[in-house]
């Protein structure tokens, strides 16, 4: 199932009315541990929403850098999620929840490193290998720099380049990630998204943040600023038209909300596409 | 599925950031065992709240009496035992859970509060009476597991959802005044709970109200009642009925 366009999450506080709905919507992305052994009204809402849109699965709970065994029910609860719903790609986070034996139900940094960058990017692989898919891994914030036990520190640039070449794996490109990481660590946003390894771009996430106590925190819970309006603009003229989804999961408000969010997202899209194509066609003198 | 063996410092890591992050140690020991971050204490600081913040949380929304009547033992004549974080953290400190689901953090809640002699007697029938609300409405909705994010960078779980909805339906304020006339003198309380709409309805029945569900549920034999006036007893099943407690057909709801 090819995605394109731009999609919004699908979220219980909007199950009622989107099925339904008569604006323009171009797929939905869902977190796939909701819907894993789901039956009754869940079943017959994702029924109804997969009749007419194309979905997306954006997984939060493999862990994929941890370092305790992958989680191979729940792998296989993906799996036969992803058959069913005609869904050709996983993504996932570059990030880890459990260790030990204790999920922390949160997306944890690793330290930028090569040696866990290889953990990650070996663990992606077995990912991708048992899910017998595509896998997109989305760069995370990260609020403070793991330590590394003395081993050289990478840029993140550098550590998700070498994750995802290893792994064989594709970005889920999150511009509001880059966009706080930046400015909590001050680094300029756009520098930022220019040392990512854009070429491997297969999906695009925007969302909005809240600031805490002198830093920004990627909370989903609030509309997209303009500065990260314009990164997403210049992160589609070096990734091309890719499938951009517009994330708000707390403080859910009204679908009508978010899909102008979406709405504004589309249009950016479109205009950068035509300058692509413009720019593509021959010049007439 | 094979995973490759991790490189001798992503063990180290790991065996020291889940200490840190449980809060079993601080910035310094973490910095003495890994080296410094780049980044100031503060920061890292923040992962390790973040993480109490989750647990408390996600215990919260599934257990809310039991975190409303810790926060508030006054409230039900009780002295203060403990905080609900400092609860939170002992728990989890004692039953760290692995799996991804938010909704399994807390299933040895009731076992946990049952063992702790110091805290008053009933929370874990409350906390079970919590758990048993929370399956019944993850099945109302169709789903197996309605997991959740509850922090800041991580939300798309939909417990946060679910608990919402728990916390509506779940009468707070009402077991708390009913558990507070509790404390003024002895009395009972019900907390009928009614599938599948997830209703629950807190009542402090009088004396005929009680003999008219002893009588509903075939519990209670009419002749054992005869000193209760007829009429009297006739109204009590009346406004159970229209509580939807005790419908027609004379069952208990």
């Amino acid at each position: 199932m090819v995605l394109s366009g731009v999609g919004i999450g699908l979220r219980q506080e909007h199950w009622s009315v989107l099925p339904t709905v008569e604006r323009q919507l171009d797929w939905l992305e869902l977190v796939p541990e909701n819907f894993v052994a789901c039956g009754g009204k869940a079943r017959r809402v994702l029924g109804a929403c997969h009749e007419r849109w194309p979905l997306g699965v954006h997984g939060v709970g493999l862990s994929p850098g941890g370092p305790d065994p992958l989680d191979s029910e729940l792998l296989s609860g993906l799996g036969r999620l992803c058959d069913q719903l005609g869904v050709d790609t996983m993504t996932e986070h570059a990030s880890w929840s459990r260790a030990h034996g204790r999920h922390f139900h949160d997306l944890l940094p690793l330290p930028l490193t090569e040696p866990a960058a290889l953990h990650l990017a070996g663990r992606a692989r077995a990912i991708r290998q048992a899910l017998g898919r595509p896998l997109l891994l989305e760069n995370i914030t990260w609020y403070a720099a793991m330590p590394t036990g003395g081993e050289p520190v990478m840029t993140e640039g550098d550590w998700l380049t070498l994750v995802l070449s290893e792994a064989d794996a594709g970005l889920l490109l999150d511009v509001n990630n880059v966009y706080v990481n930046a400015l909590n660590h001050g680094l300029c946003p756009e520098a930022v998204l220019a040392s990512l390894p854009l070429e491997r771009t297969g999906r695009i996430h925007l969302a909005g943040h809240v600031e805490r106590d002198g830093m920004l925190v990627d909370n989903h819970g609030a509309p997209v600023i303009e500065p990260v309006w314009k990164l997403f603009q210049s992160a589609l003229r070096r990734t091309g038209p890719v499938p951009v989804l517009v994330e708000w999961d707390l403080e859910i408000p009204a679908l009508d909300r978010v899909l102008d969010e979406a709405d504004q997202a589309r249009a950016i899209l479109l205009d950068v596409a035509n300058e692509r194509a413009r720019a593509a066609s021959p010049k007439v003198s | 599925m094979s995973e490759p063996d991790p490189h001798a410092s992503v063990v180290a890591f790991f065996d020291r950031v889940v200490p840190f992050l449980s809060g079993q140690t601080t910035c310094e020991e973490l910095a003495a065992q890994l080296g410094p971050s780049r980044s100031p204490p503060r920061r890292l600081l923040f992962y390790q709240r973040l993480m109490a913040a989750n647990v408390r949380r996600i215990l919260r929304a599934v257990f809310p009496v039991v975190a409303d009547i810790i926060a508030h033992p006054e409230r039900v004549g009780l002295a203060t035992v403990t905080s609900w974080e400092r609860l939170s953290s002992d728990f989890i400190a004692a039953h760290p859970t692995a799996h991804w689901s938010p909704n399994a953090l807390g299933a040895a809640f009731p076992e946990y509060l049952e063992a702790r002699v110091d805290l008053p007697r009933g929370l874990a029938d409350l906390a079970t009476w919590c758990l048993q609300l929370l399956a019944a409405r993850t099945a109302e909705a169709g789903v197996g597991h309605l997991a959740a994010g509850v922090s800041a960078a991580h939300h798309r779980f939909d417990v946060a959802r679910l608990t919402a909805s728990l916390a509506e339906a779940t009468p707070g304020a009402a077991l708390r005044e009913d558990l507070a006339a509790a404390a003024r003198g002895p009395a009972i309380v019900l907390v009928a709970y009614r599938l599948p709409s997830g209703d629950v309805r807190v009542l402090r029945p009088d004396p005929f109200e009680v003999a008219a569900l002893g009588l509903a549920s075939g519990e209670v034999d009419r002749d054992a009642l005869g000193a209760l006036q007829v009429d009297r007893l006739a109204d009590a099943r009346g406004r159970l009925i229209a509580l939807g407690l005790i419908i027609d057909a004379g069952e208990c709801g």
